[in-house]
């Protein structure tokens, strides 16, 4: 359990970089999930726009559907793009989930600074079998993790190895 | 402790107060506020309900009176072991149990109503209470004193128990004896006098702004002056020119009275925060009491104190005072209302006093990572761009082609966006770090390095070219930012205070 730290007082290269460690991909149809989920979304601005244009007249009608269309595209891009990005990192000692595509972020959770977790799982995320780890830190939603699209068995498993390393370093 | 408290037994259930039944009406009252005025704006249209409420109004008081009393002899509060337990509720009974090693800190305030019947509330803050449910809203001061001992007390005797963790090896004898002898010794670090509320009214920001109203005003004013009145002399008739001036005057009078206004506010909202602020700096915690009308007791634990943010303007600056806000480890149902505790007027002296108080051996951090100027330059240059846009095609509609040298404020703007880039740092060490930035309205926030509960380098399309990433310090009491850094000092920064974290072994929050 207790872990020397050797190089006390170094900075730079001799602490361990966050960039050399392998980011795990999240399962193919989390992809496919999210292509559903924004697509069940844009249902309902597409569906007004259409029921507006049978009223209307002239080539500039189709200006309006034509720029939700590209959207629609622009958005299902970003996921494709952004799912090749998405992962989560474990280290001993910490958490990093990684995401994004034109906006992106690391975050990295230390595990003992971790207070509780939690596995969940909505209704559309069942059908895929798909879960969503939460992470909570103390103090308010701030810092709070969330990890979406991951497998049932590998959420349930991520949780208990969290929980017992947070239970080690807490 | 007064001979009255002698059988005063905490480890039976005890009632608040009896003066807590007019508390609670008033409570009750306050609550149904909204309510009361929605029936009086009925009222006033249609009078006949007042005829309703004349009638009603004996029943009605004798519900609330009801109501408040069972409120109160419902409430009861015990300090069993280490637990504080709480029932109340009137139709729905509630018990809340606080173990005493989970309080954070411990309130005493008093607003007007409970000062007038020398009552106070006791409030505990836990990491995980909502508000204020945790609360005995009329307790005798005495009384309030007594528990709010007893409960620190109990908290400091388990945590010495806890092994190792907590470096205070002491025994429950002794704890209890340190903590009252910490409850009479303590170093005030400040006791602001009227004067002094005077000068930090007078340096709010609002007198800056106030200031630039008026300089604006009267300087565009004599500079167009002659302008609009070449331009009106010849085709306007005295009435017009007239109207035109007492339009002017009224400006100008209405700008004055907001500047004059804003600036009574910002003084008169000093004196109701920070009337008689005592801050005492003690070994174990930091106490402030505050407040005209509402007195507002706050102690907590340097060691749930997450960082410290110094602010100064040059108004301040020039009269030798920076404020300080104190953040504590937030509860996590105040997520929205961010603790903290604020002194806001400290000489250079009394912060260097605040500073080695609360951050033992504090050194200057001897890392710099300072933010890249340009990229400010470069933001403030596109956003003040975009802003001018409409302002330009405003004007063209006027002046034509002329409305386009609107764009050369810009370059002004993306100048000061260089400025203030360069004031953007942080200094980082194994146990603090400093993020340091402002121009005209400098900020200083000191952060133990191990108190980082997550860290997330962010980036975006726009900067990814200059190799830029903003940085994100996230504690339990809230979030800082520093935007474009240099890549690889980012990444070197997140590895060596994640390091800091995770070695660290010392509690917190």
């Amino acid at each position: 359990m207790e872990i020397t730290w050797e190089n006390k007082e170094v900075v730079g290269d001799a602490l361990p970089a966050l960039e050399k460690v392998n980011f795990q991909k999240h399962p193919v149809r989390y992809k496919r999930y999210r292509y559903l989920v924004s697509g069940i979304l844009w249902l309902i601005p597409l569906t007004a726009v259409v029921i507006l244009n049978i009223s209307l007249e002239g080539y500039w009608r189709f200006l309006p559907i034509g720029i939700m269309l590209v959207l629609v595209a622009f958005n299902f891009a970003s996921i494709r793009i952004g799912f090749s990005r998405r992962g989560y990192a474990l280290r001993e000692r910490d958490l990093t989930y990684r995401k994004g595509w034109l906006f992106y972020s690391t975050t990295t959770l230390p595990f003992n600074r971790i207070q509780h977790t939690e596995v969940s799982q909505g209704p559309v995320e069942k059908k895929f079998e798909l879960c969503t780890l939460k992470i909570f830190t103390a103090g308010g939603s701030t810092s709070d993790l969330s990890i979406p699209g991951l497998e049932e068995e590998e959420a349930q498993q991520l949780r208990d190895y969290i929980s017992k390393k947070a239970a080690i370093y807490a | 402790m007064p001979d009255e408290l002698k059988d005063w037994d905490l480890t039976k259930p005890q009632r608040q107060s009896m003066l807590g039944v007019v508390v609670y009406i008033l409570r009750n009252i306050r609550a149904l506020g909204a309510l009361a005025f929605s029936f009086f704006a009925f009222g006033a249209m249609n009078s006949s309900i007042w005829l309703v409420f004349a009638v009603a109004a004996l029943p009605i008081a004798i519900i609330f009176v009801v109501f408040a009393y069972y409120q109160y002899s419902n409430f009861t509060f015990q300090v069993n072991d280490n637990e504080l337990i709480i029932h109340k509720g009137v139709f729905v009974k509630d018990r809340l149990v606080v173990e005493a090693d989970r309080i954070q800190s411990i309130q005493i305030t008093e607003n007007i109503v409970q000062r007038a019947l020398g009552l106070v509330a006791l409030r505990v803050d836990t990491a995980g209470s909502k508000g204020s449910e945790l609360e005995i809203p009329a307790l005798e001061r005495v009384k309030a004193e007594k528990l709010k001992t007893l409960l620190y007390q109990k908290k400091a005797a388990i945590e010495s128990e806890g092994e190792g963790v907590q470096a205070e090896d002491f025994s429950i004898g002794e704890a209890s004896e340190r903590a009252e002898k910490t409850e009479e010794a303590g170093d005030v670090l400040v006791h602001l006098s009227i004067l002094d509320l005077l000068k930090v009214g007078f340096t709010e920001n609002h007198l800056r702004t106030g200031f630039i109203a008026l300089a604006f005003v009267f300087g565009t004013f004599s500079q167009y002056w002659e302008y609009i009145t070449d331009y009106f002399s010849d085709s306007v008739d005295s009435y017009t020119q007239q109207a035109l001036n007492a339009g002017f005057a009224a400006l100008t009078l209405f700008l004055v009275a907001f500047a004059v206004f804003s600036v009574l506010i910002s003084v008169v909202r000093t004196f109701l925060r920070f009337y008689n602020l005592k801050a005492t700096l003690k070994s174990e915690a930091i106490e402030v009491n505050t407040g005209l009308f509402k007195r507002n007791e706050s102690r907590v634990p340097i060691r749930k104190i997450q960082f410290v943010q110094w602010e100064g303007n040059p108004l301040r600056k020039a009269i030798g005072y920076e404020s300080a806000k104190i953040k504590p480890s937030n509860s996590m149902g105040d997520a929205d209302r961010e603790q903290k505790i604020e002194i806001p007027a400290l000489k250079f002296a009394e912060t260097s006093k605040l500073v080695n108080g609360i951050f033992e051996n504090f050194a200057e951090p001897e890392l710099t990572v300072q933010a890249n100027a340009w990229a400010y330059a470069r933001f403030n240059f596109i956003i003040g761009f975009l802003i001018l846009i409409p302002l330009a095609v405003l004007l063209y509609f006027r002046v034509g082609w002329v409305a386009a040298s609107v764009f050369a404020i810009a370059p002004i703007i993306a100048i000061f966006g260089y400025f203030y880039g360069q004031t953007v740092r942080i200094q980082y060490s194994k146990k603090f770090m400093v993020i340091r930035k402002g121009l005209v309205f400098t900020r200083r926030i000191v952060i133990p390095s191990y108190k980082i509960q997550a860290l997330s380098v962010d980036g975006n399309v726009f900067i990814d070219r200059r190799q830029l990433r903003h940085a994100n310090f996230y504690t339990a009491a809230g979030t800082r930012t520093i935007r474009y850094m240099p890549e690889k000092d980012a990444h070197i920064l997140r590895d060596y205070l994640l390091y800091c974290a995770e070695s660290s072994e010392e509690p917190w929050m």
